[in-house]
């Protein structure tokens, strides 16, 4: 044991080296979450980072204080038993009030968050997501513009059992759909979120927003990117949801106001010719699926 | 071991508890169906 | 001391049946102990191997070995076994073993009610185990059977609601006769706070146990009646509501993971002051704490299901209300980090396990309370952050503690010592694959992978494969453990009445082994207060 407590600076020395030499290598470098692209991401992630370090202080102290203990007072060193020193008022007032006034401070923050995250006033466009089994459905509320989004071929093809296709080959492997959810940057949105057949979650880990879709329930969330973040967010379904569920990835493509009101006329352009025909899993980027609700898979 | 009175006292006294914490849980698992029957949110 | 003792030798010739009857019948506290705590090695490494399955399919990304259907039942079946199988049963068997030893009892309460509840469990595991081989699969839809998909099963949905029924029922009972034995059976002279921590968490979980365990049957039996009798308490088509699963589930839900881990702080409670040579700091603040502990557990289910979309002030009091657990959570550790300062600390087996609880169970706590924030959780939820969390204070946690009583209690149990070198060994490669299993998995969590899945996007390969390595490390690491258990009991040294220089309590004044009857006359008091130092 002494031995292993004297080797114990040269194996962290050790496994740091180890560690950045590793970090070169930028997957391995995926630790935190991410700081994400709208307003409530940053103020999830710095009070993620904020109860972080909290438990990092704690840490160092309690993990401090045992190691200390082992330390010191080990038998083999001689140290002889205090066997009087077994109860004490005072330290254990201190060690109740003492937490109780850290959880204080950090509950306050987290409430006025999670306060912003329900107000869900003054959106501007309203997109109902609802989750099938596997696949999601995007209706833009008032716009008359509708499709379905999912997995796209490539990723589908590969993940087949013993396909013998490497994912390292394929694009953004499972987090690609042959549809993308489209929106605007600097535009609050507000998503309901609802399930077809059992219970989903949609969820970008970029807006820091996850919420149930429920057979029978309409769940709301919002989420405004930052102006001039435009560009492609991944994310999964994160509700085991069946067979399927590690194959239902949410994408959605954020563009400029004026991109999205191109995209929004060609999509209603696209749809009124032949409503009810279009393939539901058409493979074309921004082709606009069918109505229709597609047979559970 | 020959019963004695604070034996039999005894085993009067484990019984009975036991049938009262049985009871307590049958209600629980009662309770929790009734409940969802009758629908709790009203 | 020494007349009691010759007393208890000659007593253990008494009516002890022979061969399958001895097992079948068995009515004595130590043989269902033993049968319990088999029954859960058991079923620790049938669960263990459906997790090597899960984490052999996640080296790499892309489906190498398993249909996704059936990496669901794996999921799904690894943690009903685990829970119910392995930490629970373990819990019980270390009850029946110690409850009456260190209370002053010849044996528990309702001796064939305990019989029944043992017996009750390889039934129930048979059911739930042949769900793997009919029509559909065995579930597939988590351990937690959320409706609607739990109600997608196919065959094997009504072996697993009645395999859950007799689970239930098993440890309703068995909490019954713990708390009817602590109750009623401590010998005169042992008042309740003489009680030695282990009984006292093992009191307030059988209480949580009554409680809750009728909670979930009720739970299933309405899933039940979704399913085959036309109701629809879940199925919202039917005007029913999935979430009100989820409310009844978790009322369960969050009380047996506290089922799970108190009779853990039990033991750690005792072993620390016994290799520490100091009595535990706190004795008193330690109960107080573990039943606020279970109390908090009963107003806190909603924490696993922020997402589900709730009103505001209902997430802030879970908040809130979670957050609170932390501090009688931190009142224990802190008197455990006290217990050890100014003693006199050794390293024998049981204590290198119980100190590594100390330290990952502690790990697992504050991840807890960052998943207590409800807009950090949004992100948190459902990812790998979740199971990192978990597991560390369920593996860690619970199994560590188990494996700690185990190596603490054999000598008195089977009167002979283990190989310490090979249950150091044991304990370096579990802790070293437990954190190599498990660390990399809040990175993953943090990084966005969502937990369930039986694939991933390339971006988490990497953690991925370094976490598999450490679940196969760590797995095969459990074979050492059989091994040191068999070999102490086969050919052990002698071990001597009180193998542990600083253990106190009334176990160690039985003579080693503990004789058939534990304590046919009670111990005399002045044995109970010397026992209980605190």
């Amino acid at each position: 044991m002494t031995k292993a407590i004297r080797r114990v600076p040269s194996v962290l020395a050790l496994s740091a080296a180890a560690f950045a030499s590793l970090s070169a290598h930028a997957e391995w470098g995926n630790l935190n979450m991410p700081v994400g692209v709208t307003e409530l991401s940053k103020e999830i992630h710095s009070l993620h980072m904020t109860i972080f370090w909290w438990c990092v202080a704690i840490g160092v102290f309690v993990f401090g204080w045992m190691i200390w203990s082992l330390v010191a007072f080990r038998k083999s060193q001689g140290a002889k038993p205090d066997t009087t020193m077994v109860h004490s008022t005072k330290a254990e007032i201190i060690w109740t009030v003492i937490p109780v006034g850290i959880l204080v401070i950090m509950a306050i923050p987290a409430a006025r968050t999670l306060i912003a995250i329900e107000d869900m006033r003054g959106s501007e466009i309203s997109i109902k997501a609802t989750g099938y089994q596997w696949k999601w459905q995007y209706e833009y509320l008032g716009e008359d513009v509708s499709f379905f989004s999912q997995l796209d071929r490539q990723s589908d093809e590969a993940r087949q059992l013993k396909s013998g296709v490497d994912p390292n080959s394929v694009q953004d492997y499972l987090l690609n759909v042959d549809n993308p959810m489209v929106v605007p940057e600097d535009t609050k949105i507000r998503m309901l979120l609802t399930g077809q057949d059992v219970i989903h979650a949609w969820w970008v880990p970029a807006f820091g927003m996850k919420k149930d879709a429920i057979p029978g329930t309409i769940n709301e969330l919002w989420f405004k990117v930052d102006a001039g973040k435009t560009g492609i967010y991944r994310g999964q379904c994160a509700e085991l949801c069946g067979r399927d569920h590690g194959f239902m990835p949410v994408v959605v493509k954020v563009v400029t106001k004026e991109e999205y009101k191109a995209w929004l006329a060609a999509q209603k352009a696209a749809a009124s010719p032949a409503p009810a025909e279009a393939p539901a899993d058409a493979p074309a980027a921004d082709a606009v699926a069918a109505l229709p609700a597609a047979p559970r898979g | 071991m020959a019963q004695t009175p604070d034996d039999a006292e005894r085993s009067r006294r484990v019984r009975r508890s036991a049938i009262i914490l049985g009871l307590v849980a049958a209600s629980f698992y009662v309770g929790f169906i009734l409940m969802s029957v009758l629908g709790w949110r009203q | 001391m020494a007349n009691s003792t010759t007393a208890h030798a000659h007593d253990d010739h008494d009516h002890k049946p022979h061969g399958i009857k001895r097992w079948l019948y068995a009515t004595n506290h130590k043989d269902i102990g033993t049968m319990y705590l088999v029954f859960a090695c058991a079923m620790f490494f049938m669960g263990g191997a459906m997790a090597l399955v899960i984490r052999a399919e996640l080296f790499q990304p892309g489906l190498q070995f398993v249909d996704p259907g059936f990496f669901n039942s794996m999921t799904t079946m690894h943690a009903l076994l685990m829970i119910f199988g392995a930490v629970m049963p373990a819990w019980t068997g270390l009850a029946n073993w110690m409850v009456p030893m260190q209370v002053g009892a010849p044996d528990m309460a309702l001796p064939r009610l305990n019989n029944f509840s043992f017996w009750l469990l390889p039934f129930a595991f048979t059911l739930l185990l042949l769900t793997l081989f009919v029509p559909g699969g065995a579930p597939a839809g988590g351990w937690t059977l959320y409706p609607p998909l739990s109600l997608q099963a196919g065959d094997s949905f009504p072996l697993t609601i009645f395999a859950i029924h007799l689970m239930g029922i098993s440890s309703i009972l068995g909490a019954i006769n713990v708390v009817v034995t602590i109750l009623n059976m401590r010998a005169p002279g042992m008042g309740l706070l003489n009680m030695p921590l282990f009984c006292w968490t093992w009191l307030i979980t059988a209480y949580l146990l009554i409680a809750v365990m009728p909670v979930l049957a009720g739970a299933v039996t309405m899933l039940l009646t979704d399913h085959f009798f036309g109701t629809s308490f879940f199925t919202a088509s039917g005007g029913g509501d999935p979430v009100m699963f989820q409310h009844i589930f978790w009322f369960f839900g969050h009380p047996e993971v506290y089922i799970l881990i108190l009779p853990a702080f039990g033991v750690v409670s005792e072993i620390i002051p016994t290799f520490a040579r100091k009595p535990l700091f706190g004795y008193e603040s330690m109960v107080y704490a573990t039943a606020s502990i279970a109390f908090l557990s009963f107003i806190v289910w909603a924490h696993h299901m922020f997402t589900v979309g709730m009103p505001l002030a209902g997430q802030l009091f879970f908040m809130l209300s979670t957050m609170l657990i932390a501090v009688p959570t931190g009142v224990k550790v802190f008197n455990w980090c006290a217990t050890m300062w100014k003693g006199s600390i050794s390293f024998e087996t049981p204590m290198l396990f119980a100190l590594a609880f100390l330290f990952l169970f502690t790990l697992g706590g504050f991840s807890g309370l960052m998943l207590a924030i409800v807009p950090a959780d949004f992100q948190y939820h459902d990812s790998y952050f979740v199971v990192a969390h978990f597991h560390y204070v369920l593996v860690p946690g619970a199994v560590f503690a188990i494996m700690a009583g185990v190596y603490y209690w054999l000598p008195k149990w089977s009167g002979r010592m283990y190989n310490e070198k090979v249950g150091k060994l044991h304990f370096w490669l579990s802790t070293i694959g437990v954190n190599v299993l498990f660390f990399p998995q809040h990175f993953l969590g943090l990084a966005g992978m969502p937990r369930r899945i039986p694939d991933y996007s390339t971006q988490f390969a990497d953690w991925n494969m370094v976490s598999s390595i450490g679940a196969f490390i760590f797995g095969f690491s459990q074979l050492l453990f059989v091994y040191v258990v068999w070999n102490a009991v086969r050919s052990g040294e002698k071990a001597p009445a009180r193998p542990w220089e600083g253990a106190h309590g009334l176990e160690w004044e039985l003579p080693t082994p503990a004789p058939y009857h534990s304590w046919d006359t009670p111990p005399p008091r002045n044995v109970i207060t010397q026992g209980a130092m605190h």
